[in-house]
């Protein structure tokens, strides 16, 4: 009994003088996503003493998400997937095809594959809300992506995607293709991806501008900047504006 | 000695199978993926070469009675748990030490083939840096410290070695997943606060120590926080060794 | 008297144990007060569980008086400079098996701070000494019993003590090794050490001892010189000595014509110790 005092009270006095220094050194993202698992006790807490080996669960926790989505088990497909960024939040992959699987497979399971035109159809509010309720889920999704992912592209890019293609949200669209581009390594395809949101949503001349200058940064022997197709581009555009400068 | 060469020839095989494995890697840089193996192996069959070497070096000793001469001698109990813990973590450090070398050697080679068979250089996100597992296997072996000091409090209080080898573990997943539990406890009712506070004062958070990302190119080394890791470790370490030479001090043999 | 230099003294020493049982427990030694001059052997005698190996475990600093004290040369046990002038033989072979004799030795040396030169000098000495000159390279575990109890003794003479303390070192032992033993602590005192030596096989260690204590769950029933503790009591038994044959017959048949009864020789000391502890129990019992 006097062993378990003086090793409890010495505990908790390093405890207290620690504490600073603990904060200095936590990584605390991977813990927060890790522990905000719903009903991981079990699994997502015990995997959480694999130490380095964490990764390679991680890997076989996305397969093992895969068995589930052939059978398209959406409540284990989702938390697997949830289990899978809380052991190795830094996977991109996962961030990426998770979100896809939500927005683009989980709506066409709810209404089946025979009825999948339901989705877009405007007429059907019940299609239409099931698109844009996993869409919305599938940002929720993204959202919980690690800071450290935020310096690539590929985040907001698939970001802006769904609210483009699966919400219908041009605005939100173009501020996330226009965050994309700010990320070093952005690919080309991208800018002109911009262009032609900022032209659907009404922003012509906005396009024209930012077009054009994107144009003069684009080099001469690189085949993906697809520079002659971006010229036309820009020309069809000024055609439409009134514009030939 | 045998379980030592066993668990290395594991984790080698280990490591090795994350050359082989490729096919499970998802995502992750090809590089990354092995090294993720190797880290594995050096956290996962670490832990186990901490609390067992740690156990059969004291508790061992009291068992089968060998500690008698020892201490007959003029030697004091802190002593001889001070000489013990040095045997028991330069073991662990031993085997860290060797799958690092393996794991670098892995990395090397593999490196040496993308770029070969490539003619580039590797993206730098999923670049190698070698100084960066050196540091994790450093990590690992800070963490292992603590491992070490804990199980020695245990096993110089326990009375068989099942009793300290399954505190030594208990230890090691307690202390793995605090972060968690506490965190846990945190998101949800604010009066168990108190239980995760209390919970996070009187047990060290060993994941601090798992630097994974920090080895590879992306992902610069905080420098102020690898001394912190140290000393927290040291902070810890130093903890468990005086409760561990109080123990031992009022030991009955 | 007074101005001998005493080695080991134990003043009201008493160990209990704490048993499962809140508030009881087991005294293992009860205020145990003896001294042992220097360049003497003292046999601590007494059956198993009589409290010896406690003794020797407080001597040793091994264990805490729960009352009383000991003390080595005016020193108290924990001390390290005690320590370094003791050679202990435990009563069992608790040694490392995966060393070799001389790597064992080495240990044991280099903890009492022996130069290495001196050490390595010492080691093959030791060893020739007692016969494991051909097995000091073998491990300790493919050692014999014999051979393991002669290590024993190689180990604790390592760091050249003062004083040696020698737990059943005759148990498990043949006769011949017995026999060894026993010239070995002669040769001891003769080198002037001083030698406390625990066992309760009596006969094999009665002749070795300047003094004995006599030991009884944790009492010393007696102690002092064999000599005078066997004379004390039975006045009327006489030892028969330089007769031959005839003359031996004629002085038994006087007396048991005389009504007296005459038996063949026996191990005085055992028979007093039987009597002590026989003695000791039934008043144990009657309290």
């Amino acid at each position: 009994m006097r062993l378990f005092l003086v090793w409890l009270a010495a505990s908790l006095l390093v405890g207290v003088l620690v504490r600073p220094l603990e904060r200095e050194v936590a990584r605390e993202s991977d813990v927060q996503v890790l522990a905000g698992l719903s009903g991981n006790l079990g699994q997502g807490v015990s995997l959480a003493v694999l130490g380095g080996y964490r990764n390679v669960a991680a890997n076989l926790v996305w397969i093992a998400m895969y068995g589930e989505w052939q059978y398209r088990r959406v409540n284990e497909v989702l938390e697997k997937m949830q289990l899978a960024v809380a052991l190795n939040p830094n996977s991109l992959y996962f961030w990426i095809d998770g979100a896809r699987i939500i927005a683009n497979d989980m709506p066409v399971w709810q209404v089946g594959d025979d009825e999948m035109e339901r989705l877009y159809d405007e007429s059907d509010a019940e299609g239409v809300a099931i698109r844009l309720k996993q869409g919305r889920r599938a940002l929720r999704f993204l959202d919980k992506a690690p800071a450290e992912l935020e310096d690539r592209y590929e985040i907001p890019l698939e970001r802006g995607t769904i609210y483009w293609q699966k919400l219908g949200d041009l605005e939100n669209a173009i501020a996330q293709f226009g965050e994309a581009l700010e990320k070093s390594n952005s690919p080309y395809f991208v800018s002109r991806v911009y262009a032609e949101l900022l032209v659907e949503n009404g922003r012509t001349l906005e396009a024209y501008e930012y077009l054009k200058k994107h144009y003069a940064t684009l080099p001469d022997d690189d085949h993906s900047a697809l520079k002659p197709l971006v010229a036309q581009r820009i020309a069809e555009i000024g055609a439409v504006l009134g514009r030939s400068d | 000695m045998r379980l030592f060469l066993l668990l290395l020839v594991t984790g080698v095989v280990s490591l090795a199978g994350g050359l082989y494995f490729q096919e499970f890697n998802l995502g992750s840089g090809e590089l990354r993926f092995i090294a993720d193996f190797g880290f594995g192996a050096m956290t996962l069959f670490g832990s186990i070469v901490a609390v067992v070497a740690t156990v059969q070096l004291i508790f061992g000793e009291i068992e089968h009675r060998t500690v008698l001469p020892i201490l007959a001698k003029p030697v004091s109990r802190g002593e001889f748990l001070l000489g013990k813990l040095i045997g028991a973590w330069g073991t662990v450090c031993c085997f860290v030490g060797m799958l690092a070398l393996a794991l670098i050697l892995a990395l090397w080679i593999r490196e040496s083939q993308i770029i070969a068979r490539s003619g580039s250089e590797i993206a730098s996100e999923d670049s190698i840096n070698y100084l960066g597992v050196l540091l994790f296997a450093a990590m690992q072996c800070m963490r292992l410290m603590v491992l070490a000091c804990i199980t020695a409090f245990f096993s110089s209080y326990a009375s068989s070695s099942m009793f300290a080898v399954f505190m030594g573990f208990f230890a090691w997943i307690i202390g793995q997943l605090r972060g968690v539990l506490v965190e846990q406890w945190n998101q949800g009712e604010a009066s168990l606060f108190s239980v995760s506070g209390f919970l996070s004062l009187i047990v060290p958070d060993l994941r601090l120590f798992d630097l994974g990302a920090a080895a590879f190119g992306a992902s610069s080394f905080d420098g102020g926080q690898v001394v912190g890791l140290v000393l927290y470790a040291g902070v810890y370490a130093t903890l468990y060794g005086c409760l561990a030479a109080l123990v031992l001090k009022n030991r009955e043999f | 008297m007074a101005n001998e230099v005493q080695a080991i003294e134990l003043e009201g020493l008493t160990k209990d144990f704490s048993l499962a049982e809140r508030g009881k427990y087991l005294r293992a030694v009860d205020h145990l007060t003896l001294s042992i001059r220097e360049n003497s052997v003292y046999g601590l005698l007494g059956p198993n569980g009589s409290g010896k190996s406690t003794t020797i475990r407080m001597l040793l600093g091994l264990s805490k008086p729960s009352a009383g004290s000991a003390s080595i040369f005016g020193l108290s046990p924990d001390s390290r400079e005690a320590r370094s002038r003791i050679g202990y033989l435990p009563d069992a072979p608790y040694y490392h098996s995966f060393l070799s004799g001389r790597e064992l030795m080495r240990f044991f040396g280099t903890l009492l701070g022996i130069k290495k030169r001196l050490l390595e000098e010492r080691i093959v000495e030791l060893l020739v000494r007692f016969g494991l000159e051909d097995a000091m390279d073998r491990k300790v575990g493919t050692y014999s019993k014999g051979m393991l109890q002669r290590l024993g003794f190689a180990q604790a003479l390592v760091g050249d003590p003062d004083i040696l303390i020698l737990d059943e070192p005759t148990a498990g032992v043949d006769p011949v090794g017995a026999a060894e033993v026993g010239e070995f602590v002669v040769s001891l005192k003769k080198q002037g050490k001083t030698v406390l030596l625990c066992s309760h096989l009596l006969t094999q260690v009665q002749d070795l001892c300047d003094h004995v204590g006599i030991l009884n769950r944790g009492r010393l029933l007696a102690h002092g010189k064999i000599e005078d503790l066997l004379g004390d009591g039975d006045d009327s038994a006489l030892e028969l000595d330089g007769l031959d044959e005839r003359e031996r017959q004629e002085v038994v048949s006087f007396a048991r014509e005389r009504g007296g009864r005459v038996r063949p020789g026996r191990n005085d000391l055992e028979d007093l110790f039987r009597r002590l502890v026989r003695e000791d129990s039934n008043q144990e019992e009657g309290e």
